[in-house]
């Protein structure tokens, strides 16, 4: 994912500090690991980025081991990975099997870190900015499951469509927001239990510094019932 | 455990003195009901640090692979320390709400509302922390003390930059007098390497009836600690083992596929001209199985020679010999990985699968890595207390801390078995 500009993510309305596990620690990669950490093609996630766990992430120090091998040799073991940190990969749609509660699965950018500049291989920490930090590639970083009923501030640059009054409706696709027509205006909620958001607020403005920093939208996460319901 | 290290730490961490002393006291009744005595939190952290290095000293004397043992300090009563440990906080906690101090542990157990108490947990949390910051470096494998220098204290949040002076030294070309000023020009450029403090936690649950009202000093920071150095002690070694792979950091020159006698002089005659050191200031490091491989030998195929003299003497009793051709052999050992220890052991080790390997470095000038720990760790612990059924603490243990390759002395890699 190359850098997207105007991209943020907010919690607004939430339970998270009676959530223990709504923020999780990943990486982000741009293709499935598939458990083989040889897999992982690091990338850097801009704020706000919509993704899902893959893999565990290996244990730091812990990922090659050795266990006995034959006649005083060793023999490579398999290393250990971590309980609750991951490999992330962009969401495709807001469609997970085996997610059907307020639960989604599907988890935003939303690094708790400072600013990080990546110049070679050097990753250097630039504290102060806070507002739309992106995870830098192969960097560790928090991800926001989003649950059910909660609002959330997304920037401009996580819509690949952008809402208006005509267009509230919210659906995931490939990590971005696009909106689409109300009901009555020719859209349709979805009716596969996925995931959509109806626009709450459209006119939000972030503010960073002295300054106006874009766009805020404010999104309301539904899950959709498997038959068709009423309208937005 | 290295029982060396244990016997060497200094004695002026057991006799911990905090700035403000005066504040520090509470003098509670004793069990009798009849004596007063004195709760010193000076002296509450000094037995719990007495407790802990204890406790690691009789693991390290339980090992048979430890030749030094560890010297105990006397005896110490693990229960009497944490009892006064736990009474301190728990007269704190009833001193903000003015009720007079409990004097004894089943007064502590018998208050329900006591393990819900956030200035109980605090004052034990600080506690904790004041006991196990200054023993991390008696109870991290003396072998990364030569892999690692620990750089001050980040700021956290902040990138500690480390300079990397440039080695290279100019060339002089062959010259005339007319021309002097038509020669090449010649640059020095320093690297950096950036040290981010990078969070990892450890989370756990204790409970209160087992381990805050029945438990003992020693087992109770042990507990902290273990995870804690196993997980500092892997990272170095595996970051450090990914380094030397990698030909920035190791010269393909300077990686040998095999010992013998020739190549032990080529190595440690190399090592010892690129560093700038003499030979007596290189040291080999590497594991048991490794270092055993460093004999003299002779004949196609070669076979180890004088063996059976006074080499085969220090070898059998040691074995390795402590010193080949001037420079110290040095042994690491493996890391457990946790939770694997009693089924199918796994183990970090500066050997890989299929060879076994030295490193020759320098003993003086800069270790091969840099360290850095954020301000306020090694360790933070949080206590969260959990209305369960039995009475559950979560705590959350974070390191905040950055190792990375620095290499600014090289080293020499030889495989050796």
């Amino acid at each position: 994912m190359p850098s997207i500009t105007n991209t943020a993510f907010e919690v607004y309305v939430s339970n998270s500090k009676e959530n223990a596990t709504q923020n999780i620690t990943g990486k982000f990669s741009k293709q499935s690991v598939k458990g083989n950490a040889d897999n992982f093609k690091p990338d850097e996630c801009p704020a706000g980025f919509l993704c899902i766990p893959d893999s565990p992430l290996p244990n730091e120090g812990y990922d090659t081991v050795y266990g006995k091998g034959d006649a005083g040799t060793w023999k490579e073991a398999t290393g250990l990975v971590n309980g609750n940190s991951w490999y992330m990969v962009a969401a495709a749609s807001g469609k997970l099997p085996y997610y059907s509660g307020d639960h989604t699965g599907i988890y935003a950018c939303n690094t708790y870190n400072v600013a990080q500049a990546k110049l070679g291989n050097m990753a250097i920490n630039i504290p102060g900015k806070t507002l739309g930090l992106p995870i830098p590639a192969g960097e560790r970083g928090d991800f926001t499951e989003l649950i059910v009923g909660e609002q959330y501030n997304f920037g401009a640059g996580n819509f690949s469509t952008l809402p208006d009054s005509d267009n509230l409706l919210v659906v995931i696709e490939n990590g971005l927001l696009k909106a689409q027509p109300n009901v009555g205006k020719g859209g349709k909620l979805p009716t596969d239990g996925s995931i959509f958001f109806r626009v709450a607020k459209l006119d939000g403005r972030f503010t960073e510094g002295a300054f106006d920093a874009g766009a805020k939208y404010t999104l309301l996460c539904l899950r959709a019932p498997i038959s068709a319901g009423a309208g937005a | 455990m290295n029982a060396l290290k244990l016997n060497s730490i200094s004695p002026d961490i057991f006799s911990f003195k905090s700035a403000d002393n005066g504040n520090n006291h509470i003098k509670v009744c004793a069990a009798d009901g009849q004596t007063v005595r004195t709760l010193d939190r000076d002296k509450i952290v000094a037995a719990g640090r007495l407790a802990t290095l204890e406790y690691f000293g009789a693991i390290a004397n339980a090992d048979p692979r430890n030749i030094v043992k560890y010297n105990s300090k006397g005896d110490i009563d693990q229960k009497k320390v944490w009892e006064d440990t736990v009474l301190y906080c728990a007269a704190l906690a009833n001193k903000a709400i003015g009720r007079e101090p409990y004097k004894t542990m089943q007064e502590v157990a018998a208050d329900r509302k006591l393990y819900k108490n956030e200035i109980f947990w605090a004052a034990l949390a600080y506690i904790s922390q004041d006991v196990i910051e200054p023993l991390y470096p008696a109870v991290i494998p003396s072998a990364t003390e030569r892999l690692i220098d620990w750089r001050s204290n980040g700021r956290l949040g902040v990138t500690e930059l480390i300079d990397i002076e440039s080695n290279d030294f100019f060339l002089f070309d062959d010259d005339s007098w007319g021309s002097v000023s038509s020669k090449p020009y010649q640059y020095l450029y320093k690297a950096q390497i950036a040290l981010t403090p990078q969070s990892y936690t450890a989370k756990t649950k204790i409970k209160w009836y087992q381990d805050i009202v029945g438990g003992e000093a020693g087992r109770y920071y042990a507990a902290f600690m273990r995870g804690a150095y196993s997980k500092l002690y892997a990272m170095i070694i595996s970051k450090f083992k990914k380094a030397v792979g990698d030909a920035r950091y190791i010269p393909t020159t300077l990686s040998f596929d095999s010992y013998t006698p020739a190549n032990w002089n080529q190595a440690i005659m190399m090592a010892a001209a690129i560093n700038g050191v003499s030979r007596n200031q290189l040291m080999a490091m590497g594991t048991l199985a490794g270092l055993s491989n460093i004999l003299p030998t002779v004949g196609e195929p070669a076979v180890a020679a004088g063996i059976q003299g006074m080499i085969g003497d220090e070898w059998v009793r040691n074995g390795f010999l402590g010193n080949v051709a001037g420079v110290d052999l040095i042994e690491a050992g493996l890391a457990v990985v946790p939770g694997t220890q009693n089924y199918e052991p796994k183990f970090v080790s500066l050997d890989d699968a299929t060879s076994e390997n030295i490193y020759i470095m320098a003993k003086v000038g800069r270790a091969p890595m840099a360290g850095v720990i954020a301000e306020g760790s090694p360790i933070t612990i949080n206590f969260d207390p959990r209305e369960t059924a039995d009475m559950t603490i979560d705590i959350s243990e974070t390191l905040v801390v950055d190792v990375q390759p620095a290499f600014s002395q090289k080293i020499v890699k030889m495989k050796v078995n």
